[in-house]
């Protein structure tokens, strides 16, 4: 079991993998923001083995190019090629015999720069007249306008319209474990190894083949345990090319572990974004449409596989989801600074959006004069309304969306909050009170087909191969026992194998909370697909006189505990472990009669899986103090609904994991730069996440509302708590705050933002 | 100028002699002298407590401590906390208090939560919130770590 | 990251300490608790040649009260003071103030003279030993020298003390009856560097009037620093309308700088703020103590 290797201190993350034989990188990176590299000088001193620049690995690999739809493309190269574009990009490689001397000559390394003028901001990047990547004609590396004009009717038409500007801040997923590669080539079979801590096993050794000059099957790509991803692992990152490269030309394996300073620098930012929204309302209240600008700082590249427009594009296709209205218009583009690139980070794109639609709503209630919880349940689209295609053209499966806020506000006691509300005015306190109602993008399987494999030995052990991959999610015990239960067999018979790109199906990896919605559901079919055939070769056993055909198998026969029996005769049993026998013909009295059923016990499905959406609701109440910004939250509810739950306990600690995450998102999470482009947070005192004494008691619920779109009901579950935190306690703060919550626009909800809105005279 | 010192340290009740660079880190010397993977890293800034293990009975950042210091010390890993089968108490409450995910902060907070309960007779949850908030997680919310320290501390089965 | 290079030496007593510092000049650096100076030559923004570890001189490792005065060795745990029954009893703002310090694993390694000597203007025990008029003992090659605490801190991480000096002890005056305390932080976490706080220690005479009233800002710049402001309360009863004004004057007073947390005018208000709430709870405690 994988949660007692990690309570002994088993776990094998990358730095634990044996590395005896390898030699050490570390990487010389750029101090400037933007600049000319000139000559790279490495240091005379006999520990160093080697040292790799970019021109230098322009030998052995191939420029690349993110091709996504929407976006602008143009050569990357995982070492600066002739100019460095933010601070941290890799310059060189440097390998020695330990990281210790690896570090010490990396600092040796002498690197001449001629600086550029930084682009460090949305406006700089969109105005500013200098343009990063020499292919393109500007600093737009996304563009896509959605149904342009389509709202301007209904807008100039309206009793009221609502505009605002929010801003959301760069911030870093920050698993504890960083990333780390070790790499190796085997000059007998020319293949590569490569371990990396990733999210998505396949995609890199896509990435590689095409950059590596190799066929997809020279390079096995294994993913050991992974301290944690949210998101920032589900990419390629430079290191993961340089390592197999030099490790081919040295002929050595090689080994780099990440420092937390290298992480945060340019180890994958995410998030920041700039949001325009116009909503136009009816007397009544009725949203009738929606108008919306994302703009993203994409740092300085478009990332493999999803590209720059990630963030501002998922949150644009599905802005104002929850919300029943009839045209939207809608623009996401994302821009090229001089900062580190921006990868996934959990609440993709709808962190931010949620945050912006549900401050708008408030903003619309007051002055509708209608209070919150009225105008989203007015606004929400009732169960009964499914399935739905939005405005935005998304096809919406099921849902209880107004249900879970009517839940989270029975739960949180709303009519009590306001009561206390009153009271705590009357003392001159800032009490506030928050909600946050959305529907969430989830399962998302835009790169094709996942795959399920499950192979039964012939002693009845069972193996399940899936293209998905765990970095904490706990999918060794969830699919073990889904396995189990599909083929009416103990769970202690399943062994889940995952990551390794020599034996999983291929596909796309764990992401976009799509593990269960896709891989959940290729286990499943693939398991009853099997149990029909464990069933018909049980027949076989049973009552070899009297052949059950495969298709009555299922009506006619039983498994259960791994026993197999006949519905009309119960006490007649054959086990599961003899069935498994006789399929790989190890029977010696009993051969398998291979003219009726094909020897083996293996099943393998593949297929491409439709969006699913979850929808989750959220009350919190808070209060500030007046003295020092700072504010305590008194009640925080979320109730989630993410279609079928398999496993409430996992479910439970997704929910409650990733409201904390949120509300690091909501209070601290913020990469800052300067004026020059110079990074201010690389270390764990400058950016802060939050640690036990912050996470106030999160009460949480589900509904159960099963996906019309997934075999099993299921839908994705790891954002919801996420996504709720910045939107929930900004409308909390914001009430609080009363007339000067107003001007509420950006997170985080740090004491010197909310100092400055209780400054407002 | 590097150098080396002769150090004699007993690590989860095993000496150990061996000569080290002055500059290794505890939590290196662990993890690649010793190949004790079990305390991890994860920041070498002093700031998360996932490398923390007991030094001299104390709870303390095994990446803000020099080996060369530790001539006659005495340390325990997450490899030291369960007796061969048996998982110690506080792993087993780990468990199944859904304590744990991806499992990489686990030793340290183990490790943390074994001073707490040498410590306090009746650790309360306000009392073990702010004992372990120099443990960070990015993965539980903390509430399953803190069920489980109750819940050991409560039953007083590290004793 | 990994540190640079270095030698480890272990002085077997203060005299030897030293030696060695004159010999090595700023090549050295001693390590005490190393919580500090670790994490910077990990990050190799510190990178000694020589590293002087005394953190094991046992001489140096005490706590000792007596009718004048109490004193701390200077590689005496934080930990350790943390659990020391005199320590809560004779020197209430100093055990008030060591659970705000860092985290368990930071304490226990912690030394009181390390935390002195770093200086860091945001940490606790300098405001503490300001507050509380505490004097730093300091040894070199000249031989001993006693340093007020309002002498001691001179700039960003630097102090009165000369390259070739060590902290021996730390000296704090025997509490006096009907003396109240409070230390109030804002920190953006539990066990954080505060943004700004304030240790302070008011007495009263027998009819609650304030006798004295010394309050120490950390957090406010290049080094902890007493505010003025705090002595206006003598002669008052520390009353809404007194308090009201140590903190106004307490805002006008500061000059704090900005950084990437809050701003200079955050830290002034807030300071304000601190000022007020803290000295009212001291305030209210040293009239306990006289009833």
């Amino acid at each position: 079991m994988k949660a007692e290797e990690f309570v002994r201190g088993q776990g094998q993350y990358l730095a634990d993998l044996p590395d005896q034989d390898c030699l050490h990188v570390a990487f010389v990176r750029s101090p400037h923001a933007h600049a000319r590299v000139g000559e790279i000088r490495a240091p005379e001193s006999s520990a160093l083995i080697a040292i790799c620049t970019g021109a230098d690995l322009l030998a052995d690999i191939s420029p690349f190019r993110v091709i996504a739809p929407g976006h602008l493309d143009y050569d990357w190269y995982p070492l600066a090629h002739d100019r460095v574009l933010f601070v941290g990009e890799p310059v060189a490689a440097v390998v020695a015999e330990t990281p210790y001397i690896a570090e010490d000559l990396a600092a040796e390394v002498e690197v001449e720069y001629d600086p550029l003028d930084a682009v460090t901001t949305l406006d700089e990047s969109i105005t500013g007249g200098t343009v990063l990547h020499a292919e393109l004609e500007n600093n737009v590396l996304f563009n896509l306008p959605v149904n342009e004009g389509a709202t301007a009717d209904t807008f100039a038409a309206a009793h009221l319209v609502v505009e605002q500007e929010f801003e959301y801040p760069r911030q870093n997923a920050l698993p504890l474990e960083t990333r780390g590669v070790l790499a190796r080539f085997d000059p007998r079979d020319q293949r590569y190894t490569v371990f990396t801590s990733t999210q998505m096993p396949h995609l890199i050794r896509s990435a590689l083949s095409q950059i590596l000059n190799v066929n997809e099957d020279d390079i096995r790509v294994i993913k050991p345990d992974v301290g944690g991803g949210f998101g920032l692992k589900g990419q390629l990152f430079p290191e993961e090319v340089v390592l197999p490269a030099l490790a081919r030309k040295l002929g050595r394996p090689l080994k780099w572990i990440e420092d937390r300073r290298e992480s945060l620098m340019a180890g994958g930012h995410a998030h920041e974004e700039r949001l325009h929204l116009s909503a136009a309302f009816d007397a009544d209240g009725n949203l009738l449409a929606t108008k919306s600008l994302l703009d993203g700082d994409a740092g300085a590249h478009s990332t493999f596989p999803f590209g720059a427009g990630l963030d501002p594009l998922t949150g644009a296709l599905n802005i104002f989801g929850a919300y029943r209205h009839k045209a939207s218009e809608f623009t996401a583009r994302a821009f090229a600074t001089n900062k580190a690139p921006a990868v996934s980070y959990r609440g993709v794109g709808q962190i931010q959006s949620v945050f912006a639609v549900e401050r708008l709503m408030d903003i619309a209630a007051d002055q509708l004069k209608l209070d919150p919880a009225e105008l989203r349940k007015l606004n929400l689209y009732e169960n009964s309304e499914f399935p739905v295609t939005s405005p935005g053209g998304n096809e919406f499966d099921t849902g209880s969306y107004r249900e879970t806020l009517e839940i989270a506000l029975d739960r949180a006691d709303y009519t009590g909050l306001r009561r206390e509300q009153e009271t705590a005015r009357e003392e001159g306190r800032l009490y506030g009170i928050g909600l946050a109602t959305f529907n969430e993008v989830s399962g998302v399987s835009i790169f094709g087909y996942d795959g399920a494999s499950i192979r039964i030995g012939p002693d009845g052990q069972v193996r399940a191969f899936i293209s998905t991959g765990s970095s904490g999610q706990g999918h060794e015990k969830v699919y073990g026992r889904l396995v189990a239960e599909a083929l009416g067999i103990s769970p202690e018979l399943v062994r889940v194998i995952e990551g390794d790109t020599d034996f999983c199906p291929v596909g796309a990896g764990t992401y976009a909370s799509r593990s269960m919605v896709t891989t959940g559901n290729l286990l499943e079919s693939a398991a009853r697909e099997l149990r029909d055939k464990i069933l018909m070769i049980g027949g076989l056993l049973l009552s070899p006189d009297d052949l059950i055909p495969m298709e009555n198998a299922a009506n006619e026969l039983r498994i259960a505990d791994g026993v197999i029996s006949l519905v009309r005769e119960p006490t007649a049993t054959v086990t599961f472990e003899a069935v498994a026998q006789l399929a790989h013909m190890k029977n010696f009295d009993f051969p398998l009669p291979q003219e009726l059923v094909e020897a083996g016990l293996e099943c393998t499905h593949y297929e491409q899986h439709k969006t699913v959406y979850s929808n989750s609701s959220a009350v919190a109440a808070v209060e500030i103090d007046p003295d020092t910004a700072q504010f305590s939250i008194r009640r925080c509810v979320i109730i989630g609904d993410c279609g079928r739950i398999f496993d409430s306990s996992t479910v439970d600690a997704q929910l409650v994991g990733g409201a904390a995450m949120g509300l690091g998102c909501a209070l601290f999470e913020h990469l800052a730069y300067d004026s020059n482009g110079q990074i201010l947070t690389t270390s764990l005192l400058d950016y802060l996440v939050p640690v036990s004494t912050d996470i106030p008691q999160i009460e949480i619920g589900h509904l159960e509302t099963p996906s019309t779109f997934s075999a099993n009901g299921t839908k994705g579950m790891g954002e919801g708590g996420t996504m709720a935190m910045p939107a929930v306690l900004a409308n909390a703060v914001a009430d609080a705050l009363m007339d000067k919550g107003r001007l509420l626009n950006k997170i985080p909800l740090s004491e010197e933002n909310i100092f400055q809105l209780l400054q407002i005279s | 100028m590097t150098g080396t010192t002769s150090i004699g340290i007993r690590v989860n009740g095993e000496d150990f002699e061996r000569e080290v660079e002055d500059r290794l880190t505890l939590a290196d010397f662990l993890r690649s002298e010793l190949r004790l993977t079990g305390t991890h890293l994860g920041c070498e800034q002093g700031s998360c407590g996932a490398c923390t293990v007991l030094l001299d009975g104390s709870a303390i950042r095994s990446c803000l401590v020099f080996a060369s210091q530790l001539t006659g010390a005495e340390v325990t890993t997450v490899e030291g906390l369960a007796n061969q089968a048996d998982l110690h108490p506080l792993q087993s409450a780990f468990i199944k208090n859904d304590a744990l995910q991806c499992g990489f902060c686990t030793p340290g907070f183990l490790l943390t939560a074994v001073e707490i309960l040498n410590e306090t007779d009746h650790a309360d949850e306000s009392t073990i919130r702010e004992a372990i908030s120099g443990n960070i997680c990015r993965c539980t919310g903390y509430q399953g770590i803190v069920d489980a320290i109750v819940e050991v501390a409560r039953s007083g089965s590290e004793r | 990251m990994k540190p640079a290079p270095f030698r480890l030496e272990t002085p077997r007593s203060l005299g030897e300490c030293v030696e060695f510092l004159t010999e090595h000049g700023d090549e050295a650096k001693i390590l005490a608790g190393g919580q500090s100076l670790v994490p910077l030559m990990n990050l190799r923004l510190a990178q000694p040649s020589v590293l002087l570890d005394i953190g094991g001189l046992e001489a140096l490792d005490f706590v000792e009260k007596n009718e004048q005065s109490f004193r701390i060795g200077a590689v005496t745990r934080l930990r350790d003071l943390e659990r020391d029954a005199n320590v809560a009893e004779s020197q209430p703002l100093l055990a008030e103030a060591l659970p705000y310090i860092g985290h368990i694993q930071i304490r226990n390694r912690t030394t009181v003279g390390g935390s002195i000597a770093h200086a860091d203007p945001a940490a606790e025990l300098p405001a503490v030993l300001l507050a509380c008029g505490g004097t730093i003992k300091s040894v070199g090659p000249n031989g001993e020298r006693e340093i007020p605490a309002n002498n001691f801190f001179e700039s960003y991480f630097s102090t009165n003390l000369e390259e070739d000096e060590v902290i021996a002890e730390i000296e704090l005056p025997r509490w006096k009856p009907a003396c109240g305390w409070s230390i109030q932080e804002v920190s953006r976490r539990h066990g954080d560097f505060s943004l700004i706080g304030i240790a302070c220690r008011v007495s009263c005479d027998e009819e609650g009037v304030v006798t004295e009233a010394a309050a120490a800002f950390f957090g406010v710049g290049a080094t902890p620093s007493l505010a003025e402001s705090a002595s206006s309360l003598v002669g008052t009863k520390a009353d809404d309308e007194a308090l009201r004004q140590v903190a106004e004057a307490t805002t006008a007073e500061l000059d704090p700088p900005t950084d990437i947390h809050v701003s200079a005018d955050y830290r002034k208000q807030v300071g304000g703020a601190l000022a007020r709430r803290s000295l009212s709870i001291a305030y209210q405690r040293a009239t306990r103590s006289i009833t």
